[in-house]
C-alpha cells in the first residue's frame, strides 16, 4: 500500500484546509485526485509528499510513518511535481532531468555512472532523448512538461506525485501524455490530480473525490464516476455516457 | 576552464594594485619590493600597499559571494545585500559602534542580523511562509530607514567623527592597514560554507516545493546562508565602507560566466577583482583626484546594472 492515511487532519496559517481525511490507496497504478478549485487536491498531494505536517491523524508510505523518514530517505521513496517548478533560464533539459538525482548524489561528488544512466532512461522514457540537449526554455508546452516528469523520473522513487500534468496541453499533447502516464503507473504508484473526467475514467485505477477539504468518495473509478458521488464533489449533476468497446464513460456535465 | 581564466585575471589585476599608486613600480620593482620584506625597499608596499589589497580581496570576496546568495535565495537579479538594505543597517551599526568607540564589525554585524531577522519577519507569509518578492520591498523601505538613521548619527556627531564617518560611508580603502587585515581574515572561515553551498543554491532556484521533494531542507538551509551571507557583507562593510554596486553586480557577471549557474565562489572572485580593479582606478589613474574606492566601484557598477534590467526586460517580453 503507498499510502495509508488516518483522521489525517491539516491547517494551513489558521484555517482547517483538510478535514478528518482516511483513505488507503492500491499498490501500483494510478490514483486520480479530483475535486472542484480550492477543494484542497494540491494542499492533500504536498501533504503526501510530506511537505506539509498533518495537524492531526496519520499518514504512512508503505508502512512507515512519512514524519519519521529523513529528507534524504523520503526524497528518494516519494518524488512530487509541483505546478509552482520553476526552470532555471539556459538550463538544458539533461542537466534539468539531472536534478532529480539529488537525493541520491554523495555530497561534493559528480554524478557517477549509475546517475547518468537513470538520467539517460528518464529522457528515454517520456521521448526527449533527441531533445536533451535543448534550452528548457525553447521546448513547447508538452515538451516541457515530459521534461518535468522525467526530473521526478530520475529520482527513482517507487511513488509519483504530479499535480496537474495534463494541464495547459492541447488534446494531442494531451493524448499522447495520457498514454506515456498510463505506462508509468505500470511499475509504480502514480498519484495525480485531473480536471478532466473523462481522462480520469479512462486512465485512473483508483479516484479519490475532495470537496470543501472532506473526501466524498474513494474507489475505482466505475463507482466513484457516476451521478450520485459526481455531484455530490462538484454540486451540479454529470451525464456519464458509456461508448460501446471504449474504456470507460465519457462524463460530462448534465445539460452541456 | 573559466575559473582558472578568472584566477589569472585577478593576479594580474593584484600584480597591477602593487605597482599603482603616487609612484608607480615595474615589475622587476614589485618583485624586489615583495621579497625584500617590510624592511628596506620593500616598506612602501608592505606597510601600505598590500594590506590595502588584501582587505579589499577579502572584502570584495564577501559582498560578490554574498550578493550572489541573496539574489538566489529571494530569485531576484537584483536582490542584493545593498538593495535589501543588509548593508546599510551594518553601515548605521558600524557608524554608532564608532562613535560609541566599540569595534565596527560588532555593530556592523548587530546591524546586519537585526536587518535580516526583521525582514523574515516582515515578509512571513502565514500560509506559505518567506515571500521573497515582499523581502525586497521591506528591504528597500528598510535601506532608506536606514540610511536616514546614518545620517542623523552623523549630523550629531560633530566635525571630528563625522569627516571620518562620511569617507567610509562612500567606500574607501584608504587606511586599511595590517589591524584591518587581521579582521578580515575573521571573515574567510565565513565564506567557506557559502562556496561549498553551490549545488544547495542550484536546487533552490528550481522552486521550494521542488528543492524540498528532492529532499532539502530548504526553510533551514535559506536561514543559515542568508544568516552567513548577511555576516560577511557586514564584515566587509565593517572593513571598508559599502562599496557600491558591487555585490549587485557580481551575481549576473558570475552568472554569465558559468552559464547561468549559482556559484558563489566565482562570485566571490568576481567581487574581489572588481573591488581591485577599482582600486587601482581610484590610486593610479586619478590619485591626484583622491576620490576614494567607493565611487569607482558605483562608476562600474551602475552600467551592469542597467545592462541586467534591459536584458531582464527583454527576457520578459520573448
Amino acid at each position: 500500500m503507498p499510502f495509508a492515511v488516518q483522521d489525517l487532519t491539516l491547517r494551513l496559517g489558521r484555517t482547517e484546509v483538510l478535514h478528518g481525511l482516511s483513505f488507503a490507496l492500491p499498490q501500483g497504478g494510478i490514483t486520480g485526485i479530483i475535486g472542484p478549485n480550492g477543494c484542497g487536491k494540491t494542499t492533500l498531494l504536498r501533504c503526501l509528499a510530506g511537505l506539509l505536517p498533518p495537524e492531526s491523524g496519520s499518514l504512512h508510505h508503505a508502512g512507515q510513518p512519512v514524519a519519521s523518514l529523513t529528507h534524504r530517505d523520503r526524497a528518494r521513496r516519494i518524488a512530487l511535481m509541483p505546478q509552482s517548478a520553476i526552470a532555471p533560464p539556459g538550463l538544458t533539459v539533461r542537466q534539468l532531468v539531472a536534478r532529480g538525482r539529488t537525493p541520491w548524489l554523495r555530497p561534493f561528488q559528480p554524478m557517477t555512472r549509475a546517475d547518468e544512466a537513470a538520467v539517460a532512461g528518464a529522457l528515454d522514457e517520456v521521448g526527449l532523448t533527441p531533445l536533451a540537449d535543448r534550452a528548457v526554455e525553447s521546448l513547447s508546452g508538452g515538451q516541457r512538461q515530459r521534461a518535468w516528469i522525467a526530473l521526478v523520473l530520475a529520482q527513482a522513487s517507487g511513488t509519483l506525485l504530479l499535480d496537474e500534468p495534463l494541464n495547459f496541453l492541447d488534446l494531442p499533447h494531451q493524448a499522447g501524455l495520457v498514454q506515456m502516464l498510463r505506462r508509468l503507473g505500470e511499475s509504480r504508484s502514480v498519484v495525480m490530480i485531473l480536471h478532466d473526467l473523462t481522462i480520469a475514467a479512462r486512465l485512473c485505477d483508483h479516484v479519490l473525490a475532495l470537496r470543501d477539504g472532506r473526501l466524498v468518495a474513494s474507489g475505482p473509478p466505475s463507482e466513484v464516476l457516476a451521478d450520485g458521488p459526481l455531484r455530490e464533489t462538484f454540486g451540479i449533476g454529470f451525464d456519464c455516457l458509456h461508448l460501446p468497446g471504449s474504456g470507460g464513460p465519457v462524463v460530462l456535465p448534465a445539460g452541456l | 576552464m573559466r575559473l582558472v581564466l578568472m584566477l589569472l585575471a585577478l593576479v594580474a589585476l593584484a600584480g597591477l594594485a602593487l605597482a599603482a599608486g603616487r609612484s608607480w613600480l615595474g615589475p622587476v620593482e614589485v618583485m624586489q619590493a615583495l621579497f625584500s620584506g617590510p624592511e628596506g625597499v620593500g616598506r612602501m608596499l608592505w606597510s601600505l600597499r598590500l594590506p590595502r589589497l588584501i582587505t579589499g580581496l577579502v572584502a570584495g570576496m564577501c559582498l560578490g559571494a554574498a550578493g550572489l546568495v541573496f539574489q538566489t535565495l529571494l530569485r531576484n537579479p537584483l536582490a542584493s545585500p545593498d538593495v535589501i538594505g543588509l548593508t546599510q543597517c551594518a553601515a548605521f551599526g558600524a557608524v554608532a559602534a564608532l562613535m560609541a568607540g566599540l569595534p565596527p564589525m560588532a555593530g556592523a554585524w548587530l546591524g546586519a542580523v537585526s536587518a535580516i531577522i526583521l525582514l523574515g519577519w516582515l515578509a512571513a507569509h502565514p500560509r506559505e511562509g518567506l515571500a521573497p518578492r515582499a523581502v525586497v520591498l521591506q528591504g528597500l523601505g528598510l535601506a532608506l530607514l536606514a540610511g536616514a538613521g546614518t545620517e542623523a548619527l552623523i549630523l550629531r556627531a560633530g566635525d571630528g567623527n563625522a569627516s571620518m564617518a562620511m569617507a567610509w560611508l562612500t567606500g574607501t580603502l584608504n587606511g586599511a592597514g595590517w589591524p584591518e587585515v587581521g579582521r578580515a581574515l575573521w571573515l574567510v572561515p565565513l565564506l567557506a560554507p557559502l562556496f561549498a553551498a553551490r549545488r544547495i543554491l542550484d536546487r533552490l532556484e528550481l522552486g521550494d516545493d521542488l528543492a524540498r521533494s528532492l529532499g532539502l531542507r530548504v526553510g533551514v538551509l535559506r536561514a543559515a546562508l542568508g544568516l552567513l551571507a548577511a555576516l560577511v557583507a557586514a564584515g566587509a562593510v565593517s572593513l571598508c565602507g559599502p562599496l557600491g554596486f558591487v555585490a549587485l553586480a557580481a551575481g549576473p557577471v558570475s552568472r554569465w560566466l558559468a552559464r547561468g549557474r549559482p556559484d558563489p565562489f566565482l562570485a566571490a572572485l568576481v567581487g574581489a577583482g572588481f573591488v581591485t580593479l577599482a582600486d587601482v582606478l581610484a590610486r593610479g589613474l586619478a590619485a591626484a583626484a583622491l576620490l576614494p574606492t567607493g565611487l569607482y566601484t558605483a562608476l562600474i557598477g551602475a552600467p551592469i546594472l542597467l545592462v541586467v534590467l534591459r536584458r531582464q526586460m527583454s527576457d520578459k517580453s520573448s
